[in-house]
């Protein structure tokens, strides 16, 4: 090839006319050109060669263009991985899902959202409805088999037959290979824990969207910003709680129960049950009773329990102290009613007598001496007479007395003639036991550095004293089946009897037990309440507040406290060995 | 003729680069594409198993349900809730007698403690005299 050339070249050697006969050979010929080339034609040649390097530089720019754009497009992809890189690098990650999670205090997942598919039909494409209905409902028997042929037969383009199908269903339907047929990507709310905390969480309608509790206190947080909510709940000791008061509602024979645990230091809610209760992925099936929030929709005459903000009273705005009394050696008559105790005393008692014994007759003369505006306006600071402000739609109005007359003092001070909601009650106490600070409950997880500063609304005094007292009635008092050496309890017995029609009935009982522990430093408050137990053999028939609530509180912060980490202490624990070798006295006593 | 050689050379070493530079971009762009494919595959596999991991979260959830824990530990281990006696600070705990140069009090030989209805399963031990023999038969 370089042959070639070299030949042409030699061959191809331009000469103008007539030049070729003064240039015979090889050695003369650059000389002939150069000889030629003077003058205006080596202007035009420069003037041509001059263009030319002007167009092959237009050339070469256009060119490297090309190449450039070539690089750009094969290489890079004509910049779409840099706008990729640019877009992907601080953008965040999409959700999986639609709707957020709600957690417990500790991250564990009580509500979330699951993917799924959806089945619809389109009808017009359905060859005969009558078989594709027979087929499918042979897979999903849960479908009617005329709910399902009238759909497939409707003409409609778009109709669900079934939502929320399962992975092997789905596969199920797809091996028919019915023509019409087809699946739509859903979500369906999950709760994996069930009933557990159902009161709280509520529940969602098909489209998940909330209806209930916390799914619909806070739906367009979760379902609309699609972000997560961290609830006070703990999920262990709600079961705690959960396992304990049903065992006692079945126990007891009751028809229904609520409790509650509340850190007092905090006023968020660890555990908040009410039964009966409801699995919210069913809710729409759950009776209305069962949907029903005892403990923070329900309000309820709460009995004795009142005689400890009575006391509290008493001693903040009466200026009394515990070594004064009052006489309950006679029933109290006052505008055609007759108060009577219910343990008689018949003497002269001092507060803590009269709390310790749980005095009607005491509590109401307290009260009276103290005078109704004061106490109404102590128990409104308390939050006693507004509307509950929890994070929850089920949050229950007071039933308060209007006007307020010195009959309603009278009965307000043992807990009837007001009706409150249970959670009102754990509210009011709290402040009465953690030094005097009333903090808004909320199910809300409150970080340390969160917490409400609190409003005080008792001295610390009168906390101190209020101690003392509530520890005194579980020691001395109707409390005594609530405690559980080791951790120091303090609380108040209250046997309400039930307003049915326009009287009180005598049999329909509601004892609750509201409970602070450790009593010396409380951190935490525990409330149950039952509605209409039964007397047993064991409890030699009564079914007052001592012979099932409280118990049943007992039992409750025996479980929870070694969960919330309260130490017991030792001196209570000292006590221990006394009750061990009088067991042991007892069982050597059966054996001779 | 080297001069001719070099003016005609010139032409074929710009075609020589120019197919090599070609070649070199379409391998670059099969590498791209492959490298893409691959990206997207990754995307794809991340995706899936973010929404694993959502759901098997939500399995977790469901597995560690506390009624669910608390039958099986008490069907499978010998566990029971702890009762406040058995729980204590390390602060709490009495340090170790110390060894003192006096000679050792003689003490009265360890006795088992004494147990009420001897045989019977439910039997309840009553503190004897010297209740510490494990920590003697430890010193012996």
């Amino acid at each position: 090839m370089l042959d070639l050339l070299h030949s042409r070249r030699q061959r191809g050697a331009f000469l103008y006319p007539g030049a070729e006969i003064r240039a015979p050979d090889d050695a003369r010929r650059g000389r002939a050109e150069r000889v030629s080339m003077e003058g205006q034609i080596k202007a035009a040649v420069e003037v041509g060669r001059f263009r030319l390097a002007i167009t092959a530089g237009v050339f070469a720019l256009a060119f490297c263009v090309i190449a450039v754009r070539l690089v750009d497009l094969m290489a890079l992809n004509g910049g779409e991985a840099a706008a990729r890189m640019a877009a992907g690098g601080g953008a965040p990650v999409e959700a999986v899902v639609q709707r957020g999670d709600i957690l417990d205090r500790n991250g564990e997942i009580l509500a979330t959202n699951l993917p799924t598919v959806n089945l619809y039909a389109d009808a017009t494409k359905v060859l005969d409805p009558d078989e594709t209905a027979a087929r499918l409902v042979k897979v999903l028997p849960d479908i009617p088999f005329e709910t399902a042929r009238r759909k497939l037969a409707s003409g409609l383009t778009f109709t669900y037959l079934r939502r929320n199908l399962t992975p092997l269903e789905m596969d199920q339907v797809n091996r028919l290979g019915l023509p019409g047929l087809d699946f739509e990507p859903a979500e369906r709310r999950v709760y994996p824990h069930g009933r557990l905390a159902a009161h709280v969480l509520g529940a969602t309608d098909v489209d998940n969207r909330g209806i209930a509790g916390i799914e619909r206190a806070f739906d367009a947080r979760l379902g609309e910003d699609n972000r997560s909510v961290r609830l006070s709940l703990d999920i262990r000791v709600q079961h705690a709680v959960h396992d304990v008061l049903s065992q006692a509602v079945d126990r007891f024979r009751a028809i229904a129960g609520a409790a509650v645990v509340a850190d007092v230091r905090t006023g968020e809610i660890l555990a908040l049950v009410s039964l009966p209760d409801y699995d919210p992925a069913g809710y729409g099936q759950a009776a209305k009773d069962a949907r029903f929030n005892r403990a923070t929709l329900g309000v309820f005459e709460m009995g004795s329990t009142f005689k400890l903000l009575n006391t509290a009273l008493g001693l903040e705005e009466g200026g009394l102290r515990l070594s004064d009394g009052f006489d309950a050696s006679e029933p109290l008559r006052m505008a055609g009613y007759t108060i009577r105790d219910y343990h008689p005393e018949n003497r002269w008692l001092s507060i803590p007598e009269i709390l310790v014994h749980s005095s009607n007759i005491g509590s109401a003369r307290l009260a009276l001496s103290v005078g109704g505006p004061a106490q109404k306006a102590f128990l409104d600071r308390l939050g006693l007479l507004s509307p509950l402000s929890i994070e929850l739609p089920e949050a229950g109005e007071p039933l308060v007395p209007d006007p307020w007359r010195p009959i309603n003092t009278v009965t307000i001070s043992y807990g009837h003639g007001i009706a409150v909601t249970p959670l009102h009650l754990v509210n009011a106490v709290t402040p009465l036991v953690n030094g005097g600070l009333s903090r808004p409950a909320t199910l809300l997880h409150r970080p340390p550095e969160a917490v409400d500063p609190g409003r005080r609304v008792v001295s610390e005094r009168t906390s101190a004293a209020m101690r003392d007292l509530m520890r005194r009635v579980v020691t001395d008092g109707t409390g005594r089946n609530a405690d559980v050496p080791g951790y120091r309890i303090g609380g108040k017995t209250g046997t309400a009897e039930k307003v049915v029609g326009r009287g009180y009935r005598e049999k329909a009982l509601m004892p609750s037990f509201i409970a602070a522990f450790p009593i010396d430093a409380p951190q935490y408050v525990v409330l149950a309440t039952l509605d209409e137990p039964q007397g047993l053999p064991e409890t030699h028939n009564f079914a007052t507040a001592g012979w099932n609530a409280a118990p049943t509180v007992g039992a409750i912060i025996a479980r929870i406290a070694p969960l919330l980490g309260v130490m017991p202490s030792l001196e209570a624990m000292a006590n221990q060995e006394d009750i061990r070798l009088v067991a042991a006295r007892r069982a050597a006593g059966a054996t001779e | 003729m080297i001069r001719m050689l070099m003016r005609g050379g010139g032409a074929v070493v710009w075609a020589v680069l120019a197919l090599v530079a070609a070649t070199g971009l379409f391998l670059l762009k099969y590498e791209v594409q492959a490298l893409e494919t691959e990206l997207a595959g990754i995307e794809q596999a991340n995706e899936r198993h973010r929404e694993a991991i959502h759901v098997l979260r939500a399995e977790w959830s469901y597995m560690n349900q506390p009624g669910r824990l608390q039958t099986l530990a008490s069907d499978h281990l010998d566990l029971v809730p702890v009762s406040p006696e058995r729980v204590t600070v390390i602060d709490a705990l009495p340090f170790r007698p110390r060894a003192s140069a006096e000679p050792q009090r003689t003490e009265p030989p360890a006795r088992p403690p004494r147990v009420l209805n001897p045989g019977e399963a439910d039997a309840i031990p009553v503190p004897g005299r010297k209740p510490t023999i494990v920590a003697d038969m430890g010193r012996r």
